[in-house]
């Protein structure tokens, strides 16, 4: 039987999410080939590249642009035809886009998967916390997660552990910085509901990774190793058995009998193409490649939702000056100190919900860069340097965004990769429920100020997050989603998909551990199936 | 003089960086150096004042000359350091514009103009570790990626250790 | 995967031949009953001190099993030893035994059946136990929970070293040290030191060299030997190779954290032995083993005329070494792997934390690589280790983790070649150290081997077929040298 297939399983994808459903497979003894359209890039030579190039605002500098499976930020590859220009940073390397990340972890909370019932906004999920909840605890044992078991997380649940969870964070979590401390006491808890984001970045040893010394390069590749990504997961994959075939650019899918996918093909860089069967196929390419994928072969779109439905967490941020002097961003942690003011309520029934937080990378290169484009030279330099770099924060806000079939990608044979294979178009548009957000996140910004003897600086208008949700999305009825609770094509029995895309309702969390934890759970799905 | 052999730098062939020094004579450095002072009033170590200014040169063919016409007027009007340069009469436009080149290369450790959500753009390399901003910051942060503590010390009052 | 060969400590990596398998029982024993008392209280917590002492779940509990329940697997050139099932079960682990047969097989390493153990074990080390802490122990191991299993894995040796016997003459030659008796010449303190670094620590099964037959050479009395690829450095009392130049508070910091700033860190065998026992000892007996290891006869290792922490010079790296520039991102030198300019790889892989210069970092969180031990050593085996292996302890001041960079063992996604494994090795001790190392690829697995195998193990079928009449005239020169030896050795230690 198995000798008719390539492996029991063929996950196309080593990002996080695809890895962590390929090391369950494999862990499981299945026969599972995980397919990598980049190349498998050391650590090293990532952080080689960063420090060998001036181009540190570009946070996909440092990663292979390659010709034949781009970055995002290749001119043309993402084509916006919206108001908002949508520009997520996506990689193409083994381990993908969480190379670069903050490493927030969280878990959404039950309010969330009922959106729609609620609040009458946005869509349900099919699925409760409740049956997510497992899942969350393996997804953070399998990532090594630091958080705040004693606290609230949802801003509704004072002085209680919220969500509920079965097991406590494999980490505890840490001391904030000395400027979120700062932060937290000008804020006070009487008005403000504050917690700890569980982070992937650990302040202790796990599972060989060591604890952070607060490099502050999060967000451009952490150097020791500490901040987990996808590649973790794809290693341990192969360990376990599974097969890694990287710069193999899926571009074609075969369904055969009885709607089953029969096969995929991938291409080399050089144009050569190798077609491969399995029991079972997950689709795990993130969330516009997958839906991009899929539209190029007209797969799993009876409905046509695929590739629709696109949700950010549009966001906005302000640049404070803060009243004490020795604030210093860019010590330790990226991200740490959350506010949950705005993260469940009835006022969801009128405008998106926030999350707002401390941002905490070291802005100095882009405060002297101002300051000389200002005229400043010699010792008024230094001093504004100084002076602005001791005060410096940034303090942003995600807002909730609605699932709307008019906001969407599409392939776009406009612009070919090296390979002939198309690009993205994009068209997005911000609605009315996340403007409404913005303009009570811009009030609690005029507080925060105010609390914290501070001056603002500049409010920034909506900027993308990279939380590309909504393609993939998940339902209960096949007329109006892509996939089941399961993850299952609602239209090939043995296609999967692992991907943030397959989230139906935003809530305002940074979404790859609930990625994670729906990846596991289809791997148990399919681990019983094949 | 200075000038002459800067303008040769300038004219030849864009080199990687790091491939400026073997065509360059040593009086060319040595002037980019003083003038690399002269801006920032601080002490700029020799490779790094070539660097900047062969980053510099590829984005603008002119600099050396106009970095020639910056040291020309630092000469005449007897203007010795940063302090004296920057309220001098006549400091303004190009001579201005050619200083910012030099001082943006040395205290951001690149040259050209930052283009976001881009993977193109002119920005050229010239350092990261040795980015003046970072050497005026060192007691306070690290250099991102290059931590100088261990786990925790983020929570200290900044300065305190 | 590198978890076994960490934990081969004792004899495993040592002895090919040798392999017991009731693994880590030397240690238990022979504490002074008075200070084993204060550490622990009644008797089977005072056992339970002990057993950490002796380190036995560090062999006897298999990666991610039940305590003591064996099935730890010690991968040597004769076979595959495992480690037994030691709790009280009935059927597969030690429930039937009396008292005196478990003495007997921690001592001895011959179990109730009469069939003996390989010396994996440590029992010529464990041994030294006294009665009562024999008794301790036993209460102890009573009443660990009881796990009614085999180990999944059988130990299985290859030809001759299957032969039953095999280990008899082994055990007449070698094993035969009776339990501790306080040396008249050393005050308390030092007798207890001495126990427990006899005894139960078992410190000698890696720090004192091992001869032709995987017997610890007792001439040479905790000079220093290879483990597993780490040099398991000399802990004599000479100022040059040994601890002469370490303060006390420096040993017992190392004994208890795993580190001394500005010495060494513990890694490999050592951190296990750390993380797994040491760091649980009261500080009375990290005391005591101090004061003893003052007293142990100075070995000066040939050749070396500065400490190993004593080498390095802090200086400026040049800055344009390590930032070459890049070429574009959508150009292949952007993800080759192929660099071997050990520079620029130290600064990428080591020096996010070790810093540019080697000096570790300004709080001394993470250690300066001048004037520490393992980078100013004659051999450079402790630097390549540490990028192989990594470093995984637990001391009493918390964990440290440094990551491992070789193919097999990296976590990170960070792989090193042996090619750049010694182009770095080569950096950091030309660097920061003595280039000592002059390493090539080819180097790196041979020092991860440990180097080559006795040759009395690999030729052991051969010499087995030569004949009985010449085994004979082998044992009686092993007798007579290992006479000699211990004359020596009585005459030394």
């Amino acid at each position: 039987m198995a000798q008719d297939f390539d492996a029991d399983v063929i996950v196309v994808g080593s990002g996080a999410v695809g890895s962590n459903a390929a090391y369950e497979l494999a862990r499981q003894g299945k026969s599972v080939i995980l397919l990598e359209a980049g190349p498998s890039v050391p650590r090293w030579k990532i952080l080689m590249n960063f420090r060998n190039s001036g181009r540190h605002y570009d946070h996909n500098d440092p990663y292979p642009n390659n010709p034949w499976a781009p970055t995002s930020y290749q001119p043309g590859y993402l084509q916006n035809t919206g108001s908002f220009e949508m520009m997520p940073g996506m990689l193409k390397l083994v381990g993908g886009t969480t190379w670069h990340w903050g490493g927030a972890t969280w878990r959404y909370i039950p309010n969330d998967f009922k959106l729609n019932s609620l609040y009458g906004k946005g869509r349900d999920w099919p699925i409760g916390y409740d049956d997510l909840e497992p899942y969350y605890t393996r997804a953070e044992y399998q990532l090594g997660i630091s958080g705040g078991d004693g606290e609230d997380q949802s801003g509704t649940h004072k002085g209680q552990a919220y969500p509920r969870r079965s097991k406590p964070y494999p980490i505890n979590a840490e001391k904030f910085t000395y400027n979120a401390q700062k932060m937290h006491d000008a804020l006070g808890t009487q008005d403000y509901a504050m917690c700890t984001e569980p982070t992937v970045r650990i302040h202790k040893p796990w599972d060989g990774r060591p604890a952070c010394e607060g490099n502050n390069n999060c967000d451009q590749v952490c150097p020791i190793g500490t901040l987990y990504n996808g590649s973790i997961h794809a290693d341990k994959a192969v360990r376990a058995g599974a097969r890694l075939i990287t710069e193999a650019v899926v571009t074609r899918i075969e369904v055969g009998d009885g709607k089953k996918v029969r096969s995929v093909s991938y291409m080399t860089p050089e144009g050569k193409e190798t077609k491969l069967t399995a029991k079972v196929f997950v689709l795990a390419a993130h969330s516009f490649e997958t839906a991009k994928l899929m539209m190029m072969n007209e797969v799993g779109n009876s409905s046509d939702m695929v590739g629709r439905n696109l949700m950010d967490h549009i966001g906005i941020g302000m640049d404070l000056m803060a009243g004490e002097d020795a604030m210093w961003s860019g010590r330790g942690p990226v991200q740490q100190l959350t506010i949950m003011n705005w993260r469940d309520g009835d006022f969801r029934k009128e405008h998106s919900a926030n999350k707002t937080a401390l941002a905490n990378g070291n802005p100095q290169i882009s405060l002297a860069e101002a300051a000389i484009n200002e005229g400043l030279m010699g010792k008024e330099l230094d001093a504004r340097i100084m002076r602005d770099s001791a005060r410096y924060q940034f303090v942003y806000s995600f807002l909730e965004m609605l699932p709307s079939p008019a906001n969407r990608i599409q392939p776009n044979p406009a612009w070919k990769d090296s390979l002939g294979n198309p690009g993205i178009k994009i068209h997005f548009d911000v609605d009315d429920y996340v403007k409404a957000g913005a303009v009570v996140a811009r009030e609690m910004y005029q507080d925060m100020a105010k609390r914290m003897g501070g001056t603002i600086a500049k409010i920034h208008g909506f900027e993308n997050h990279d939380h590309l949700m909504g393609t993939l999305i998940m339902g209960a009825d096949a007329k109006d989603s892509v996939v089941n609770h399961e993850g299952r094509s609602w239209d090939h029995d043995n296609l999967f998909v692992a991907s943030v895309g397959v989230i139906p309702a935003a809530g305002v969390v940074n979404p790859t551990l609930t990625a994670v934890a729906l990846a596991i759970r289809s791997a148990d799905v399919i681990a019983k199936e094949v | 003089m200075g000038t002459a052999a800067v303008v040769a730098v300038a004219s030849g062939p864009v080199l990687p960086v790091g491939a400026h020094a073997a065509g360059a004579a040593a009086t060319d450095v040595a002037d980019l150096q003083k003038m690399a002072h002269l801006v920032t009033g601080k002490q700029v170590d020799q490779a790094l004042a070539e660097r900047a200014g062969s980053a510099i040169t590829e984005n603008h063919p002119g600099f050396p000359a106009a970095l020639a016409k910056l040291q020309d007027f630092a000469a005449s009007n007897n203007i010795t350091d940063v302090e004296m340069l920057k309220d001098a009469p006549g400091f303004e436009g190009d001579l201005k514009d050619t200083a910012k080149l030099l001082i943006g290369a040395l205290y951001l450790g690149y040259s050209g103009t930052p283009k976001a959500l881009s993977s193109v753009d002119d920005v050229k390399f010239v350092t990261y570790t040795q980015a003046l901003t970072f050497q005026l910051t060192h007691p306070y942060t690290p250099i991102p990626s290059y931590s100088r503590w261990g786990t925790g010390y983020w929570a200290e009052r900044p300065g305190r250790i | 995967m590198r978890l076994t060969r960490l934990k081969r400590a004792g004899f495993a990596a040592l002895v090919p031949a040798i392999v017991p398998v009731i693994v880590s029982v030397f240690a238990l024993g022979l504490a002074l009953p008075v200070l084993a008392q204060d550490a622990g209280g009644g008797l089977v917590s005072r056992g339970e001190y002990l057993a950490r002492a002796g380190d036995c779940a560090a062999c006897h509990t298999a990666r991610d099993g039940k305590p003591m329940a064996g099935g730890y697997v010690f991968s040597m050139p004769m076979g595959k030893i495992v480690s037994s099932n030691i709790t009280p079960s009935k059927r597969f682990g030690i429930g039937n035994w009396t008292e005196e047969q478990f003495a007997r097989a921690v001592r001895k390493g011959v179990r109730p059946d009469g069939s003996h153990l390989y010396p994996a074990m440590p029992y010529p080390s464990y041994a030294r136990i006294t009665d009562a802490d024999m008794k301790a122990l036993y209460a102890y191991f009573r009443q660990v929970k009881p796990v009614d299993a085999a180990p999944s894995v059988k130990t299985s040796l290859k030809f001759p070293f299957n032969l039953p016997g095999m280990m008899m003459g082994w055990d007449l030659i070698f094993a035969n040290s009776g339990p501790f008796k306080d040396d008249p010449k050393l005050d308390a303190q030092q007798n207890r030191g001495k126990y427990l670094v006899q005894g139960l620590a078992h410190c000698s099964t890696c720090h004192t060299p091992r001869n032709a037959f995987m017997a610890t050479d007792n001439g040479k009395y905790l000079a220093g030997a290879n483990v597993d690829g780490w040099e398991a450095p000399n802990l004599t009392s000479d100022k040059v190779s040994g601890l002469g130049g370490w303060s006390d508070a420096e040993i017992e910091s190392y004994l208890k954290n795993g580190h001394a700033k500005g010495k060494a860190q513990a890694g490999g065998p050592m951190a296990d032995a750390i993380t797994h026992s040491l760091h649980y000892l009261s500080d009375q007996d990290i005391a005591a083993i101090t004061a003893y290891l003052r007293t142990v006869p100075p070995i000066r290792t040939e050749g070396q005329s500065k400490p190993s922490w004593a080498v390095g010079k802090a200086q400026p790296v040049d800055w344009t070494k390590i930032e070459p520039g890049m070429v574009a991102a959508d150009k292949p030198g952007y993800r080759a792997t192929d660099n071997t300019d050990g520079a620029q790889l130290y600064n990428t892989a080591c020096a996010a934390c070790h810093g540019i210069n080697g000096q570790g970092s300004d709080d001394g969180h993470y250690p300066t690589l001048t004037n520490n031990s393992a980078v100013g050593a004659p051999k450079p085996n402790n630097v390549v280790m540490a990028i192989v292996d990594g470093i995984h302890r637990k001391g009493a001041d918390g964990m440290a983790v440094m990551p491992a960079f070789s193919a097999s063992n990296q976590v990170i996604h960070d792989t090193l070649s042996d090619a750049q494994i010694a182009s770095v090795a080569n950096y950091v001790t030309a660097t920061f150290g003595n280039g000592s190392a002059k390493l090539t690829a080819a180097d790196i697995p041979q020092i991860e081997a440990g180097g080559a195998a006795p040759w009395l193990i690999r030729n052991a079928a051969t010499l087995f077929w030569v004949g009985v009449a010449v085994a004979v005239i082998v044992i009686l020169l092993i007798i007579a040298a290992v006479v000699m030896s211990r004359r020596r050795k009585s005459a030394a230690v």
